[in-house]
């Protein structure tokens, strides 16, 4: 009697639970980079502290976020690029407004041993680093070294923006050596005198190894605004957000305890990041 | 883990003895008594595992296989868009852009040598650069933030007197330590250079951290210096001009061509499972909701076909490529003539042997661009792809690049040899010590000796890969190259070390891994020589040496070399350590550097496996491909295992 009474308290709170669960469920959908690390995490953090909202995560492209939101099978999209304007087309058409949110700011620092005299490179002579058609150190104003060039895997959702911002989308050429993570490129780096590497902004700072300059522009926060390996990533929806995808984006957008999060895992929240641009155009 | 080489021949009457007596089969279970049913479960345990192995060599056929069919698909689109013969056109630039990074390297070396002393200037300026960069920032923004006026004045006369303290302050040995790694022949800063870094510097903070142009003409005024050698640079780099354009267009036009013809094969493969969930949908009698959906996707993705007329896109290609021949000679016979060109009072002796490589590689690639003329001539964008050239593709494929925004190639030579490189060395590491070894503490140790190394050794086993390969990536790594640098041991091949991750670290510590392995067997395999032959020896007046080496070790020839093979199994298929320490470079080895070749970086064909396993979708062709890898993984495991079991059973007959 008693196994029963407590299959029957399991079964109606199951019941119950999901009928919560399907009161408020936010579907997001798009890209990798937002959505490998930072969302799950967010994520995790909101529905701890609000767990009738149930939250689904699929990161397989910032363009899927935009098929998502056409089709209504996403209530709020990933990606790490602006909207398109074909595919801004194809909501204009039906009449649906796009909004965009940003939900937090990207920078990739480029980094080499502290004994490496180069302060300074352009993103031509990046992308003929990383490409592999410049080999010795003398040929962007270093010493006469060769070139140990590390990046990350081909996993990494920065392998592929960095090919974008920096490498105007060619190859990496065959003689990188592809590592793990950012914390293996920084011990690389810092222990290789003619090591380079890219790791994403938290890892910008450290012993042994420095930043350099792009295009004279140094990855500092307070040169957001000028450094070209930066971007902003974005969250997209179908009309103003209501309902449970609309306190999700404002708390994961403007809370406290989210922009910890979003500086934790190495990307700029917004605020200290508009603050940076504020001051950059006074 | 033990393992005896020779079963044993009277271990089979030494079973226990309850099992005697019951003779013939029993099926698993079917006898009650507790015998029959110990004795099923461990017969259940055995058949168990063959299953699994079976399942196992299933999946991975099955799995890996659809690779080739999809490659063959693959290489086809890469043909008939013409992505081909880009990439051909593509080699050739690759070819020129190293003469030409050598000649720059040569010239830079050379300028280096002759101006320095005024280059130094631009150098004195970057150090300076950064040290307002770093100190100055409020300052400057202070001082451009104020309205034009006195004040603003008086803050920049302000603004520049501390930027010349501080610009002073910096001590002389720390500046020319800083630009002598840079300039070598640099033995003392002129304060003429020091002097007008500092100016540039100051205007560098007033024009609000601009670098001021002076310096581009600093480098400039020494270029134009360099007289006759800046031209032939001049005219090397103009030389190469039209094939570049070439590429570039070759590059669009045909890498849209592939991205219409994937995207339309995207297209119809999703046709087909719509297709086939409508099927099973209107068999299930799904609610006529669901299969309207199906159907209304099904149209919708129909109509997202691309027009694309891939024949006259390709006479486009054909017609761009005719003026190709003629752009090569154009390239060869003017950096021939830019080469001659060049002084014959070349100072610096770095720069007169880079710029005589540039001059062997401009020959080279005459030979080169010979055969690559009549490639590009006989190339056919219809001819088919057959089985063959698709496998060896990716068996003798020199590539692997992946997650590659213009074309994925799949070619296993570069992580075959780096597999094969880094297990050959960690072999010839770990043989000697662990059959000496095992040699010793079977023949000439004391039995308490033995019973120190023999656990000793087995204990290495017990070590997590994951540690040894932190260990190898935070300390042996950096003491390896310290060592390397050293004049005791620069007689090593491969000495000194540039790279921090290379093969002979790969190597050091999986011979660790291995040598347990190779010790425990060959110490089997030595035990297991019959007593009466040494003490046969030893009878005819043989040292204990003597016996050791020509009687025991050669009766034990066979198990020892199937203990080598099996350390060479373990090594191969080892996978986190060479992914920590190997550097993952997915390029063939340069073996022209002979044994040097050690210090390398390499790919293996498991590290590969574990670090794009995360990132492919499940049956895509990069995740059929990593399965192949994982196949000839197991081929080769397979193979070493089977020689050893024949070896042994030789041995045993």
């Amino acid at each position: 009697m008693k196994s029963i009474q407590t299959s029957l308290a399991i079964f109606t709170g199951i019941l119950l639970s999901s009928a919560a669960h399907a009161e408020s469920k936010i579907d997001i959908k798009g890209s990798d980079t937002l959505g490998a690390k930072l969302v799950p995490q967010l994520k995790n953090a909101y529905v701890k502290a609000n767990p009738s909202v149930k939250i689904d995560i699929l990161a397989q492209g910032s363009s899927h976020a935009f098929s998502n939101l056409d089709a209504g099978t996403a209530d709020i999209g990933m990606s790490s690029r602006k909207v398109k304007q074909e595919e801004l087309d194809k909501f204009e058409a039906k009449g649906k407004a796009l909004v965009e949110h940003i939900a937090a700011w990207d920078m990739i620092a480029i980094i080499v041993n502290d004994k490496n005299p180069v302060r300074k490179l352009s993103l031509k002579q990046i992308e003929g680093i990383f490409t592999g058609s410049i080999s010795n150190w003398s040929e962007v104003g270093g010493p006469d070294a060769p070139i140990s060039v590390y990046t990350r895997n081909t996993s990494s959702g920065t392998y592929k923006s960095f090919s974008k911002l920096a490498m105007s989308k060619k190859d990496y050429g065959t003689s990188c050596q592809k590592l793990e993570g950012n914390q293996p490129i920084v011990t690389e780096v810092a222990k290789n005198v003619n090591g380079i590497g890219y790791v994403g902004f938290a890892y910008a700072k450290g012993e042994n190894y420095k930043t350099v300059k792009v295009e004279g522009v140094s990855a500092k926060v307070s040169k957001i605004a000028k450094y070209p390996l930066a971007r902003k990533l974005y969250y997209y929806t179908v009309g103003e957000p209501t309902g449970a995808a609309a306190s999700f984006l404002t708390w994961a957008t403007s809370s406290d305890a989210a922009n910890a999060i979003v500086a934790e895992i190495g990307f700029i929240p917004t605020p200290v990041a508009t603050e940076a641009m504020g001051s950059e155009t006074k | 883990m033990q393992f005896h080489g020779v079963p044993d021949a009277d271990a089979k009457s030494k079973l226990s003895p309850s099992f005697k007596g019951k003779r013939g089969w029993r099926l698993m279970g079917l006898n009650i008594t507790t015998d029959g049913a110990v004795k099923g479960f461990f017969g259940g345990n055995a058949y168990l595992a063959i299953l699994v192995l079976l399942f196992i060599c299933i999946f991975l056929l099955r799995s890996g296989l659809g690779f080739v069919p999809g490659y063959r698909v693959e290489l086809g689109e890469a043909r008939s868009s013409g992505i081909e013969l880009t990439n051909k056109v593509r080699y050739e630039l690759t070819g020129y852009t190293a003469i030409l990074a050598r000649a720059n390297q040569a010239f830079i070396a050379e300028k280096r040598h002759r101006f320095g002393e005024q280059e130094s200037t631009i150098y004195l300026y970057e150090e300076f650069e950064a040290l307002i960069d770093d100190n100055f920032e409020d300052a400057i923004e202070e001082y451009t933030d104020l309205d034009e006026g006195i004040q603003k004045t008086a803050t920049g006369e302000k603004l520049r007197k501390d930027i010349a303290k501080a610009c002073h302050k910096i001590p002389e040995e720390e500046l020319l330590l800083a630009i002598s790694r840079r300039l070598p022949d640099l033995t003392q800063i002129s304060p003429e250079a020091k002097q007008q870094a500092v100016t540039l510097a100051q205007e560098y903070a007033i024009n609000d951290a601009e670098t001021p142009d002076a310096i581009d003409e600093v480098n400039t005024r020494i270029n134009e210096e360099m007289g006759q050698f800046h031209a032939v640079i001049k005219k090397l780099k103009a030389a190469g001009k039209q094939l570049r354009d070439l590429e570039a267009i070759l590059t669009k036009h045909t890498g849209e061509t592939d991205r219409i013809l994937k995207l339309n094969r995207q297209t119809s493969e999703s046709i087909y499972a719509l297709e086939n969930g409508l099927k099973k949908a209107n068999k299930r009698g799904d609610s006529p909701d669901t299969i309207t959906a199906i159907e209304q996707r099904l149209h919708k993705t129909k109509n997202s076909f691309i027009e694309i007329d891939t024949e006259k896109r390709i006479q486009s290609v054909y017609a761009k490529i005719e003026s190709h021949d003629a752009i090569l000679d154009k390239l060869v016979s003017e950096s021939t003539a830019a080469f001659d060109l060049l002084p014959d009072n070349i100072q610096n002796e770095k720069s007169a042997t880079t710029i005589a490589q540039a001059r062997i590689l401009t020959d080279e690639f005459k030979i080169i661009i010979t055969q690559q003329k009549q490639n590009i001539s006989s190339w056919r964008h219809d001819e088919k792809v057959n089985l063959l050239s698709t496998l060896s593709a990716y068996f003798f494929g020199s590539q692997w690049q992946t997650g590659s925004p213009w074309q994925n190639t799949y070619g296993l030579l570069p992580l075959l040899t780096g597999s094969l490189l880094v297990a050959g060395v960690s072999l010839l590491i770990a043989v000697p010590l662990s059959i000496g070894s095992a040699v010793y503490v079977n023949q000439f140790a004391h039995p308490r000796e033995a019973g120190l190394i023999k656990p000793a050794i087995e204990f290495i086993q017990a070590i997590p890969s994951v540690v040894l390969g932190l260990f190898g990536v935070l300390v042996l790594a950096g003491l390896l190259k310290d060592w390397s640098h050293s004049p005791l041991l620069s007689w090593i091949p491969g000495f000194p070390i540039t790279e921090r991750l290379n093969v002979l670290l790969a190597a050091l510590l999986l011979a660790f891994m291995a040598a347990p392995t190779i010790f425990t067997l060959a110490e089997d395999a030595l035990n297991n020589v019959p007593k009466a032959f040494t003490e046969a020896s030893l009878a005819m007046g043989a040292t204990k040496l003597q016996t050791a080496i020509k009687v025991v070790l050669p009766a034990a020839l066979s198990g020892i070399i199937a203990a080598i093979m099996l350390g060479f199994g373990r090594v191969v298929g080892e996978t986190m350590v060479v992914l920590m320490v190997a550097g993952n470079k997915a390029e063939i080895p340069n073996f022209s550097e002979g044994l040097g070749v050690i210090g390398q970086p390499v790919h293996t064909m498991t590290s590969i496996i574990a670090q794009e396993y995360g990132e492919v979708s499940e049956g895509s062709l990069h995740w059929q491909a990593l399965f192949m890898v994982g196949l000839v993984l197991f081929t080769i495991s397979l193979i070493i295992n089977s020689t050893c079991q024949r070896v042994l059973n030789k041995k045993s007959k």
